[in-house]
């Protein structure tokens, strides 16, 4: 059994580009019911993933404002 | 956004994808697939619940196979 059996006949992929606020990514998830997605440059490469976990860490308990930040200003290694 | 990225290609055994998880702690991968050109594409995110569901779900198949086979034999005269 592989990941292809378990991705299924899943035809959606989802992803943000990381010029997105994070407001709009935090959107994003929700609407999609998705807890993780990858986050891609201007070129289209994934250059990271955005989790719900970092959102709640690194925006809402820093108090940091979601619609002033971006994306990309989320790195981390 | 972590930009560690821990991937796994579509033709990743289920159980090795558990165990990549755990290593990392992680609870999503990046699943990648080779494109002819030597890229990868990407081709979304696996949960560490949707590999559960289908080991799960296999598990379940081979337990009703055996079941099957133990006591829904019609005996013989």
């Amino acid at each position: 059994m592989t990941l292809q059996d378990a991705i299924g006949s899943r035809t959606d992929v989802y992803a943000v580009s990381e010029s997105l606020t994070v407001h709009q990514a935090a959107r994003y998830l929700r609407e999609r019911q998705v807890r993780a997605v990858g986050v891609v440059d201007e070129h289209g490469r994934v250059v990271g993933v955005l989790s719900q976990s970092d959102i709640s860490d690194k925006i809402a308990a820093e108090n940091v404002c979601p619609d002033w930040t971006r994306v990309a200003e989320m790195r981390r290694s | 956004m972590s930009t560690s990225l821990v991937s796994a290609s579509l033709d990743r055994p289920v159980d090795e994808c558990l165990r990549l998880m755990e290593q990392h702690r992680i609870y999503h991968l990046l699943v990648l697939e080779a494109s002819g050109d030597a890229r990868q594409r990407y081709r979304g995110m696996i949960s560490i619940s949707d590999v559960l569901r289908v080991m799960a779900l296999d598990e379940k198949s081979r337990a009703d196979l055996l079941k099957a086979f133990a006591f829904e034999r019609t005996p013989p005269h």
